[in-house]
């Protein structure tokens, strides 16, 4: 999410239909206005409050960097510290614009609560917010809080031991934003949850639309229906698959990262980068959870633990 | 219902000493019998046996072993134990090859990873239905159907079976293959409508964690006009359903399965709030009283894989949270803490372990 552009096309919009303003060019003019001065053009309370989550974040983004140089205890003091900042800065969003619901949303992440109880108190937001309006599109800055929110709503119901929920919402979003091919990656818990539920038409229409070697939660999630569904010559050629396409992937499986809960938006990433591996393993952890012996039978199958040692040397972790 | 070993044993015993020619003189069947009974009490290994039925008794006896005795022994003991047992295993193997519990419980003893045992069971299957059946085709031949021998025989003949079929079931729900699970459980009410396996509690937990609602009420319709006396409402069930009722937010329908078991099972509470796991026993599951607190420990035990998915530090999941968490749990579990006064206590404890 980028909240400060967000906030920047929200107030062009508002300016430019308050001042009249039509052509192109004349547009153009407001929108540099705006840019390099937002804070004075922020005169509507959604857009201030939209400014202030993206200072939070921004300061966020760059206090992370520091991260490297922390052990443990204070890594966890500096993370509770940043997801107390989030939900302050979030509350004193809300004062302003009481109905943001990236704001809400935000709120709900930096809460130390169960997941489930957050799905719950989400999508009553999140109904609340859609009773005025009608079809939503990612290129309307409107619109996309809430397709955020049904984004984080398909995640967390796959963490929240829900994955019939996963389906549902991941399902809606996909088809509100499929004609902008899906840019909040639906499809990506959508592939999770059918693995998860051992549903094969549902991930082969998946894979049929966005095809085969579309990401790495489509090769981990028919990795795991294929071990799931006991058909086993199958599952080790996609996981032979999987590997020969992320350079990463046997190491990023092997060695799972800590990886924050995302703010709220899966960050974005290079195709067939680590990042991309980290984010889809992270996703799918809790269906490798439960399916105790998947990690064994990776570990055992020939190649997989010389791929994920050889990208190892080759980033210079420790063994 | 379920699988007893020792009543096993004693069931193929009798039947090997019933001798069809007394059948006109009921007082002296009676005698008989009773002096089987003594004789199987106080001295049972003395009984001359055929080798299959000597190489069950061994099964049974290493059976008794590993689910019984195994999980309370310290593990200096246990490893003895296991050992005695695993011998007790070979030796029923050397008698009988075709010992199919014998050869269950040593394969499982002898392959600490799941998968291999699952793939075990798997590629075995075919075979120990052919020769199952071809034994109780055999020793049924000339027996009529209306004769009591026929039914007895047959079951026992085709229960190791039955114990292979929903061993495999049991451990495909543990190693999150639930549509195989499900599959399999089925198999083995195919064979046997009154499901003495109770192979319908894994198939329902196995819809739940497919999430299938359509699929659990219609399986629920298809076994039980089928199981006759051992028709009835049960834990598995409510907690399938109580789960699903979960994911689709229909939690007030979710309560009311919970307020249902801790309506029927005593001290419930504190099963549901301990949600203990128990070691998967290997010779079958373990014969329980119905609406015994005992049954409702197993059905909790055996639904782990629902209350546990995604489990946080505190070992539950969100589902074992909010079962916990009901506020009838909550309340019964006070209660039934107070009730027990200075055992109460250590009812804390173990959950302290637990967590």
């Amino acid at each position: 999410m980028d909240a400060r552009e967000e906030a920047i096309q929200r107030t062009v919009q508002r300016k430019a239909r308050e001042l009249g303003i039509s052509s192109d060019a004349a547009r153009r003019e407001l929108e540099l206005s705006v840019r390099a001065h937002p804070d004075d053009y922020a005169s509507d309370p959604s857009e201030q409050a939209l400014m202030l989550l993206a200072k939070v974040l921004e300061s966020i983004e760059e206090n992370r960097d520091r991260d490297d140089y922390l052990d443990d205890d204070q890594y966890r003091l500096a993370f509770m510290g940043r997801m107390g900042v989030l939900a302050a800065t979030s509350e004193k969003a809300l004062e302003i614009d009481p109905q943001s619901l990236d704001a809400k949303l935000l709120l709900e992440i930096a809460t130390p609560q169960p997941v489930d109880r957050r799905v719950r108190s989400m999508e009553k937001a999140l109904a609340e917010a859609e009773a005025s309006d009608a079809t939503l599109s990612y290129a309307d800055p409107f619109s996309r809080p809430k397709l955020r929110v049904l984004a984080a709503l398909a995640r967390w119901s796959l963490i929240a031991a829900q994955p019939r929920r996963a389906v549902r919402t991941a399902m809606r979003l996909l088809d509100e934003t499929r004609r902008d091919r899906d840019p909040l990656g639906a499809r990506y818990t959508l592939a999770l949850a059918y693995a998860r539920l051992e549903d094969e038409p549902g991930f082969q229409e998946l894979d049929r639309a966005w095809g085969h070697r579309d990401s790495a939660w489509s090769a981990l999630a028919r990795t795991l229906l294929l071990f799931k569904l006991d058909r086993m010559p199958a599952a080790r050629r996609a996981l032979t698959g999987y590997v020969s396409v992320y350079e990463s992937g046997a190491f990023g499986l092997a060695s799972p990262t800590l990886v924050e809960p995302y703010l709220p938006d899966r960050p974005s990433f290079e195709p067939g980068s680590l990042d991309e591996v980290v984010f889809a393993v992270h996703e799918a952890e809790p269906i490798i959870v439960d399916t105790p012996d998947f990690m064994n039978w990776c570990n055992s199958q020939p190649g997989f633990r010389e791929s994920a040692e050889a990208f190892a040397r080759r980033m210079g972790y420790d063994g | 219902m379920a699988f007893d070993p020792a009543y096993e044993d004693f069931r193929r015993l009798a039947i090997a000493y019933h001798d069809p020619t007394m059948d006109s003189d009921p007082y002296e069947q009676t005698r008989k019998a009773m002096a089987f009974s003594q004789q199987f009490s106080w001295g049972n290994d003395a009984l001359a046996r055929s080798d299959t039925d000597r190489a069950f008794h061994l099964a049974c006896e290493a059976a008794m072993i590993i689910d019984e005795e195994l999980p309370f022994l310290p593990e200096s003991e246990g490893a003895l134990a296991a050992a005695d047992a695993q011998r007790l295993l070979e030796e029923a193997l050397s008698l009988d090859e075709y010992c199919f519990d014998a050869r269950r419980m040593l394969h499982a003893q002898t392959s600490p990873i799941m998968d291999d045992h699952i793939h075990y069971l798997m590629e075995r299957m075919d075979e120990v239905e052919r020769v199952c059946w071809e034994r109780a085709d055999r020793l049924t031949r000339n027996v009529s159907a209306k004769d009591p021998v026929f039914f007895e025989r047959m079951s026992l003949e085709l229960a190791p079976y039955l114990r292979w079929v929903q061993g495999a079931a049991e451990l495909n729900l543990l190693g999150g293959r639930y549509r195989k699970a499900y599959d399999l459980a089925r198999r083995a009410i195919e064979i046997d409508r009154e499901d003495l396996a109770d192979s319908r509690f894994t198939a329902v937990l196995a819809l739940a964690k497919l999430g299938d609602e359509d699929e659990l009420e219609a399986f629920v319709q298809w076994v039980v006009p089928e199981l006759g006396e051992a028709a009835r409402d049960d834990a598995w069930i409510r907690l399938a359903r109580m789960a699903l009722a979960w994911q689709n937010d229909r939690l007030e329908e979710a309560s009311a399965h919970i307020d249902w078991i801790l309506a029927t099972y005593p001290h419930a509470a504190s099963a549901l709030t301990l949600q203990s796991e128990l070691p998967e026993p290997m010779f079958a599951r373990l014969d329980c009283d119905p609406y015994s607190n005992d049954e409702l420990v197993l059905a909790v035990s055996e639904a782990t894989v629902l209350l546990q998915e995604c489990a946080d530090e505190s070992g539950r999941g969100p589902l074992g949270t909010f079962v916990a968490e009901h506020p009838g749990v909550r309340a019964a579990y006070h209660r039934e803490l107070e009730f027990y006064g200075e055992s109460g206590e250590e009812i804390g404890d173990e959950e302290g372990e637990e967590a």
